[in-house]
């Protein structure tokens, strides 16, 4: 009897094989193609790609299917380098913009080249910063999704009462945060922490500095511009009080969010989150906040398509459809938290109609960091120094920058070879 | 002698054959384990070994390059490469969390296993109470104690505020506060695992001993000491061996509550080793994985070490 029973188990688990393995690939005989979509959104903007997704799949039962996998941004990176080489990539995936030269670098993408020849993929549809940094010695290796620069919220109520202006330059934010005293706990809390880098380089730009050198290679941070751009984080806390020290992650966008803060500085991702808090705020740029030339920090989003993947025509035609599909659909990602890159899209009158977007940046004053291979080792070393800056009283500004020089240089040597 | 031979096979196959399933039964008991301790051990043990004697490519194998034993002398002695600075800062980092950690993370739970071995009325509450941290996983108990300590709203900044003990410590970006907070969370977080196994030892030291103790007049410290510590002293030894290599092997904490600062001073040596690994920059595995095995053959020394004091000191 038991025999009999082991005997029938084996066979039906040899048949749940087979009938497992036959699925998958599709080679375009009248059957599904199915294609795999790693992304990166766990928050609010996470639900509406899977709504996107699923939309999608509806739009082309029984042609395409999308099969999508969310993975925290803090472990994508590293699922994705061990993943890749092993040939256990997904075909189409979302990276952020200061990563897809690496990652071309190190041969871990495919280049667009060939498929968009037959698309109808247009470089005028897009914001030219954005458009160009999927560009790697030549090849196209991404494409864009979305934009997320930084800018400020304000409490509407807060303001009003004090009959105080909405800032936009230093002097101003400065004027600002002395009238309110009167009115509000805090002025423009800062965290020291997480988001303070993409605030300092959003200050490094608009001093005139530069990130990297000309060959994107080694830092350049440590100029008399960079000297400015993080000596100011150091003065608005300590001289001009217009945040209290020692803030930590997450701290000022709760003040905020209790009202009890005048300005908060923070991506447009944050959106859905202080809408949810019931703050009577409006939103305005930062573009010369720190600064005299305009300038506004952003990431942004784009489709790459990892390398070593069982990849035939018709999947690769899937994932164009599919990539079309979201970026021409991107007003709903708006709705999500996001600004699209896809300039049609932003010149539309649902877009000029959404209450938050369009006061939020300027999108002609965008920049993006260098987006060379060498970025990560050259310019990251400066984010903890950022951050001594801002707990520091008598922080040495000098000393910061040339530790984060150093640092830099020595990574990029060892990255170079030399 | 031919004979012999014959005679020999002919006795001895039939019982090999027939004792074969009794001898491979304890090989099939431990083999589940084996394979899981294969894959996930040895194997990754010794291809880290093999790695770290390469300049490694994670993606272009044909480009990996045997450079022996360079990856080692570069983060252990070429003093103004930044791996050396990585790798010194990292394990000083690392250093001072174990020595910081250890002593209280043996300490607490025996104290409190003590108490809970005198019985106390509701003492099983005050046991489920103390473990139940154990439960949380990494990420749950940084976000607690993140908003714990947070500066300006943090509930334990407020109760000082309101004793008018200090105003407004940054825990998390300034020291020594940052290793202090690191170690109270792991306190928090580890203290039932050690507590469970000292009340099991506790509850093993025999009655009588405390009793003929009582009858010689001796006080409570000398109980502890001369009773309750010798009578617990392996599972002290095991405690305190799995205790330091936990704490080497801190990561979670400070990487997800300070990121490692301020200035990279709780920067731990894991947290090197993963983002050379696979963080930001170039990857390096070679690097990383030579920072690893230094890293490990310092806990086997250190471990070992331990023994032997904690040997002699009995003896």
């Amino acid at each position: 009897m038991k025999k009999i029973i082991m005997s029938f188990m084996l066979v039906f688990s040899i048949a749940l094989l087979a009938a497992c393995s036959g699925d998958d690939n599709g080679n375009g005989n009248g059957q599904v193609t199915a294609i795999t979509f790693w992304n990166i959104f766990t928050g609010p903007d996470g639900q509406e790609m899977v709504a996107m997704i699923n939309d999608f799949n509806a739009q082309h039962e029984g042609e395409i299917r999308v099969l999508t996998q969310t993975i925290p941004s803090a472990d994508f990176y590293e699922v994705m380098n061990t993943a890749v080489p092993q040939g256990q990539g997904p075909d189409v995936a979302i990276m952020h913009l200061d990563n897809i030269q690496r990652y071309a670098s190190l041969s871990m993408l495919d280049h667009f080249d060939d498929l968009l020849a037959s698309a109808d993929f247009d470089a005028e549809d897009y914001i030219p910063a954005v458009w160009n940094a999927g560009l790697y010695d030549g090849r196209r290796y991404g494409i864009p999704l979305d934009v997320h620069p930084i800018g400020m919220f304000y409490n509407i109520d807060v303001l009003a009462a004090a009959n105080v202006e909405v800032p936009t330059t230093t002097a101003e934010l400065i004027a600002a945060c002395d009238a309110l005293a009167a009115h509000v706990t805090h002025c423009l809390p800062l965290s020291a922490m997480w988001p303070s880098q993409t605030l300092f380089t959003a200050s490094l730009f608009q001093n005139n500095g530069v990130d990297l050198d000309e060959n994107g290679e080694y830092p350049a941070f440590n100029t008399p511009e960079g000297f400015a751009a993080l000596k100011i984080f150091n003065d608005l806390i300590y001289t001009h009080g217009v945040s209290i020290p020692n803030v930590g992650v997450d701290e000022d966008l709760a003040f905020f969010r209790q009202g009890n803060a005048a300005f908060h500085i923070n991506g447009i991702w944050m959106l859905n989150g202080i809408i949810e808090s019931g703050v009577n705020f409006g939103t305005a740029p930062i573009a010369q906040l720190f600064g005299d030339t305009p300038a506004t920090w952003a990431g942004s989003h784009q489709f790459v398509m990892p390398r070593g993947r069982n990849i035939n025509p018709e999947k690769q035609a899937a994932i164009l459809t599919f990539i079309e599909f979201i970026t021409s659909n991107s007003l709903r990602w708006a709705n999500a938290g996001q600004i699209p890159a896809n300039l049609r899209v932003l010149e539309s009158a649902e877009f000029q109609a959404l209450p938050y977007h369009g006061t939020f940046v300027d999108v002609s004053t965008i920049r993006f960091v260098n987006a060379s291979p060498y970025f990560d080792d050259a310019f990251t070393p400066i984010y903890s120094r950022v951050t001594a800056a801002m707990t520091s009283p008598g922080a040495n500004i000098q000393a910061l920058l040339d530790a984060a020089e150093l640092e830099g240089i020595q990574r990029v040597d060892d990255a170079l070879g030399n | 002698m031919r004979l012999n031979l014959k005679a020999s096979n002919v006795s001895t196959t039939p019982s090999a054959i027939r004792s074969l399933p009794k001898r491979l039964e304890p090989a099939l008991f431990i083999l589940p384990h084996l394979i899981i301790f294969s894959v996930f051990f040895i194997f990754p043990f010794f291809y880290g070994l093999v790695i770290s004697l390469y300049d490694w490519h994670h993606f272009f194998p044909e480009q990996r390059t045997f450079i022996g034993l360079d990856n080692y002398r570069r983060i252990l002695f070429e003093t103004d490469h930044i791996f050396y600075e990585y790798f010194w800062r990292g394990l000083r980092n690392t250093l001072t969390f174990v020595v910081l950690s250890v002593p209280p993370l043996v300490v607490f739970p025996l104290l409190i296993a003590s108490l809970i071995n005198t019985e106390p009325r509701g003492y099983k509450v005050f046991r489920a109470v103390f473990y139940l941290p154990s439960l949380f996983s990494i990420a749950t108990l940084v976000l607690i104690w993140r908003w714990v300590l947070n500066t300006n709203l943090g509930v334990l900044n407020l109760t000082l505020a309101q004793l008018g003990i200090g105003t407004n410590i940054a825990w998390l970006s300034s020291q020594p506060f940052a290793w202090l907070s690191l170690v109270m969370m792991t306190i928090w977080w580890t203290i039932g695992g050690n507590m469970i196994i000292f009340t099991a030892a506790l509850k093993d030291v025999p009655d009588m001993l405390y009793e003929s103790a009582d009858i010689d007049g001796a006080n409570l410290f000398q109980k502890f000491f001369r009773i309750t510590l010798p009578s617990i002293r392996n599972q002290l030894v095991y405690i305190f061996i799995m205790t330091t290599l936990a704490s080497f092997n801190v990561f979670g904490q400070p990487q997800l509550a300070t990121g490692g600062g301020p200035q990279q001073t709780t920067t731990v040596l894991m947290m090197y080793i993963r983002n050379i690994a696979f963080g930001g920059g170039r990857p390096r595995p070679g690097i990383a994985t030579a920072m690893a095995v230094c890293m490990g053959l310092l806990m086997i020394l250190i471990s070992i070490a331990q023994t032997r004091i904690i040997k002699r000191m009995g003896d």
